[in-house]
């Protein structure tokens, strides 16, 4: 088996303090009121239950990673017609990364091939507001309201979320 | 005279004709009605005779470089798998492992999952800083995305019976016991074809000098029958379905088919609101030991029970149940099962019973419950009398097992530490996934193991301030302008419920804040300010909001509606946090992901549904204002068990005279309810903050999580603000940061702020004035 020397162990310590040094500086607006408190020192290092900043951006990215892959899966399945396994796939991405709006979308995009277009109006709303201002999931949720309004015989919803997507291609 | 006689003899040759037509159509009725009743009891039968329980399995764990895991989860998962540790690498053997320090190395089990097989796979994964850092297929030699590991059976149920089942083969029972039920309870089993219709007469006398109380005469296949539709309707036309019914069974099934199924399915006593069936769950129910180790004064009183287990509850009613009992014994020394000996020795026996009749056969029995109840209400009946089915449920075993242990401990050390009577302390905790409403965990009692009353589900309580969220939100969605500094008056408040009824809150510490800024408000869980708040916004607009978020049962609007004088179970109160937690998203809490048949085919699947309840600026703001619950406001002591840096939104809730102890909350991750009281609703002096918060705490602390990382909207800013007036408080003491929708926030400086005094003195002494002046 490997083992990992204790000077490889120092230099990950060094490397995820500067981390976590950085993490500290860059926060956002949406920044919580006080500054992120480390694990407090009473705990075990060896077993923090609470991750710190660079452990947890870390985490973050690798969840992204893995959902991407599982959204690739998906969409394969989309493509072959197999929509209920395109379903369970998407569903175990979400669990992983349950926060991702490309992941909310595509499950919109999904419930709308199924013919269910209440459902996919739904989740895309869900990944609206998971955006954060990321401009293709919004018109991409739009336009998968705009097609379940229509679906749905909607025809003044469907003229509304057209609109709210003509705003958009102006603005651009 | 001649003609009135000819149509006589008309009318009588008409009357044969109806009287034959009838006769012919009640025939015919009386076929298709038969045809019907087969067609029912062969369903039930059928559906209730399978011996293979389902299995039930927990979540499987998802293992990633970049996953968060502790080491001590994992081997607590292996244990689980039961995977043996092994010192040499390479593995040989799937189902084994090995650790050095933070390194593991796994060989995977074949496992069929909904989606499909996945093979087992050789793989080594380290753990550094609480996450996986790295994942390596060692067969092949190259990087692993991602793996799931098979998941740990949690169960085995039988899905088409409402409660727990031990059931069993006939060839597993002892010939003692079938011979005494025989003997007791109808002697003539193996002769006749269902029914005795010499019984059946005499009952049918009985029946019509009693004049509506039908007794006794029942064959086992019509107690069987009886048990299928259990009903406490005594009438003839139920008696006559029985025996109808009867005479189908024993038309289509072998008397040992009919035995086998009776064992399994006679109602043997209550457990609270589980229903025994069946000798194998009696014989556990009452002495704790499988069927085979029965004694002889054991089976007579089991035997004795059929005839009445409410009357001859051995619990409840113990010389009525001897006296049965001894009457089955001597049965069973006339009938030559015993001899005198014997029967002497039996009667000689106490009874023997074991005090306490809760202990479940499933280890996780509230989890468990859940599973049943969706089961029933989510799948066809007849889809879940298939054999070996296999349910893939939510629950992730490690949180589970943290949640029992913590539960347990902690009510016990506050129990303790009130002085309270040993084993009064009652408690409940839900944990669900935040986006998806999945359960995790859930222990329906502080005795992880009790199978009875299961709280988290069934225990309506007042729920106190856990509701004060929902009347803030109310206002911000329904009230222009207002925002979480718009100043409340937390003053002396009465209100005209009707001419003669007179409401008038109190403050927990009985006092009156004045004018509070709204998150100060809620923060500290002020009562008057928020009564009077509701009662300007409007109950009914206060309950449609309840709605929307999840309460499903109706509501009485009540102005202490407000208040909490509302109750609610703890899953109930779940559902709505979890909508508030996932941004006003509602997605119903579910405790199951799949069901597929033996052979792998999915049954019909329920999946994850979301539906926007709220508006997400609204909830937003309100998540934002319940982060400073734990921050400034009751459920401070929350910090001192988990580290601040995990931002989390939560209320606590306390009811009059500290009935019930409330604390519901929510991370980046996950929403947990604690709830904790006393079953018969006496006073335990716990606040929500001194009870519940604690096991919340310590709960959270041993599982950890990510913190609660709200994404603000795209019109909300954040600004410093002072708690006293509400205003622009840069540099105030006690400042908080608050966001606002743009338009909204409070435009002129707290007297406390930066730079304030500077442009007093430089002669705009007015505008501060207007400034501080809030109205």
């Amino acid at each position: 088996m490997k083992y990992y020397s204790p000077s490889m162990r120092v230099v990950g310590l060094i490397a995820g303090m500067a981390v976590l040094a950085g993490g500290c500086a860059s926060r956002g607006p949406t920044a919580p009121i006080r500054n992120m408190s480390v694990v407090p020192a009473d705990k075990s290092p060896a077993a923090p239950m609470v991750l710190d900043e660079a452990a947890l951006e870390s985490s973050k990215s690798s969840q992204q990673r893995v959902a991407q892959r599982l959204l690739d899966e998906a969409q394969a399945k989309l493509e072959q017609g197999q929509l209920d396994a395109a379903v369970a796939i998407i569903e175990r991405s979400l669990r992983i990364d349950p926060r991702n709006p490309l992941l909310w979308l595509k499950f919109a995009q999904i419930r709308l091939k199924q013919r269910k277009p209440a459902l996919a109006e739904q989740l895309a709303n869900k990944s609206l507001a998971l955006a954060a201002g990321s401009r293709s999931v919004v018109t991409e949720s739009w336009r998968v309201i705009l097609e379940a309004r229509a679906a749905r015989g909607d025809t003044g919803g469907a003229r509304n979320a057209q609109d709210t997507l003509n705003t958009y291609s102006r603005a651009d | 005279m001649r003609l009135p006689r000819l149509m006589k003899f008309r009318l009588q040759r008409k009357h044969i004709t109806i009287l034959l037509i009838s006769g012919l159509i009640f025939s015919v009725l009386i076929v298709i009605y038969g045809a019907y009743l087969n067609r029912v009891v062969r369903l039930k039968f059928e559906g209730k005779r399978w011996s293979v329980p389902a299995h039930v399995y927990a979540r499987p764990l998802e293992i990633f470089a970049g996953a968060r895991i502790q080491p001590a989860q994992l081997t607590a998962e292996l244990a689980m798998l039961k995977y043996q540790m092994t010192g040499r690498t390479p593995l040989e053997n799937s189902g084994t492992f090995a650790r050095n320090g933070d390194e593991f190395q796994l060989y995977t089990r074949t496992f069929n999952y909904w989606d499909g097989e996945q093979k087992g796979k050789r793989v080594r994964l380290s753990v550094q800083n609480g996450i996986v850092s790295e994942l390596f297929d060692t067969a092949k030699d190259q990087p692993l995305d991602l793996l799931r590991l098979e998941p740990v059976m949690i169960g085995g149920i039988y899905p088409s019976h409402k409660e727990d089942r031990i059931l069993v083969k006939l060839d597993e029972v002892p010939k003692l016991l079938i011979d005494t039920l025989v003997a007791v309870e109808d002697r003539k089993f193996y002769e006749h074809y269902g029914i005795v219709p010499s019984a059946v007469f005499r009952a049918v006398l009985t029946n019509m000098r009693a004049r509506g109380a039908v007794q006794g005469g029942s064959t086992l296949t019509q107690q069987l029958v009886k048990n299928f539709f259990l009903t406490n309707e005594r009438s003839l036309w139920r008696k006559f379905n029985e025996a109808i019914m009867a005479l189908e069974l024993e038309w289509h099934y072998e008397k040992n088919e009919i035995l086998e199924a009776y064992m399994n399915e006679i109602y043997l006593g209550q457990d609270g609101n589980r229903a025994i069936h069946g000798f194998g769950m009696g014989s556990h129910f009452y002495f704790e030991k499988p069927l085979s180790e029965l004694r002889a004064d054991e089976v007579a009183l089991l035997v004795g029970l059929v005839k009445g287990p409410s009357f001859y509850d051995p619990r409840r009613h113990p010389a009525r149940a001897k006296s049965r009992r001894d009457t089955a014994l001597e049965v069973m020394r006339d009938q030559g099962l015993l001899d005198r000996k014997q029967e002497q020795a039996a009667r000689a026996r106490a009874l023997n019973v074991v005090p306490q009749g809760n202990m479940g056969v499933t280890p996780h029995p509230a989890f468990i419950d859940l599973v049943r109840r969706q089961l029933q209400r989510d799948y066809q009946e007849q889809d879940l009398t298939s054999e070996g089915l296999r349910i893939f449920t939510t629950m992730d075993p490690v949180a589970q097992g943290v949640v029992e242990k913590n539960n347990e401990l902690y009510t016990k050390n506050l129990e303790k530490g009130r002085n309270l009577k040993e084993g009064t302390l009652e408690s409940a905790v839900l944990i669900a996934g935040i986006e998806n409403g999945e359960i995790q965990a859930i222990v329906g009692g502080r005795d992880p193991k009790f199978a009875g009353f299961n709280r988290a589900l069934d225990a309506e309580r007042q729920v106190g301030s856990l509701l004060k969220p929902l009347v803030y939100l109310t206002a911000l969605e329904r009230v222009p302008g207002f925002n979480l500094a718009t100043l409340l008056d937390d003053s002396k408040f009465t209100y005209n419920v009707s001419s003669h009824n007179v409401w008038e809150p109190e403050n927990y510490d009985k006092s009156y804040h004045g004018q509070v800024p709204m998150f100060v408000a809620l923060a500290n869980s002020y009562n008057i300010a928020v009564a009077r708040l509701g009662t300007s916004v409007g109950i009914d607009n206060i309950v449609d909001v309840l709605h929307k978020l999840g309460m499903q049962r109706e509501i009485t609007p009540y102005p202490s509606l407000v208040l909490g004088a509302q109750t609610m179970t703890p899953f109930e109160v779940t559902q709505i946090y979890q909508t508030l937690a996932s941004g006003g998203f509602r997605a119903p809490l579910r405790a199951i992901r799949e069901v597929t048949t033996s052979n792998g085919q999915p049954l019909q699947r329920y999946t994850l549904t979301v539906e926007q309840a709220v508006s997400p600026t609204s909830v937003y703001l309100l998540s934002r204002a319940m982060q400073n619950v734990p921050r400034i406001g009751t459920a401070k002591s929350l910090y001192n068990m988990v580290p601040e840096s995990l931002q989390v939104a939560g209320k606590t809730g306390t009811t009059d005279d500290m009935r019930d102890s409330w604390f519901a909350g929510y991370t980046g991750d996950k929403v947990m309810v604690t709830w904790l009281g006393a079953d018969d609703n006496r006073a335990m002096g716990f606040t929500g903050a001194s009870g519940a918060l604690q096991i919340w705490g310590r709960i959270l602390a041993a599982l950890g999580g990510y913190p609660l990382e709200l994404t603000a909207p795209p019109d909300v800013t954040d600004m410093m603000i002072d708690p006293v007036s509400g205003l622009k408080g840069e540099g105030c003491p006690g400042a908080v940061v608050v966001p606002f929708v743009s338009g909204t926030a409070p435009s002129g400086d707290a007297p406390c702020a930066q730079g304030v005094l500077e442009r007093a003195v430089s002669g705009t002494v007015e505008w501060v004035k207007e400034a501080i002046q809030p109205r």
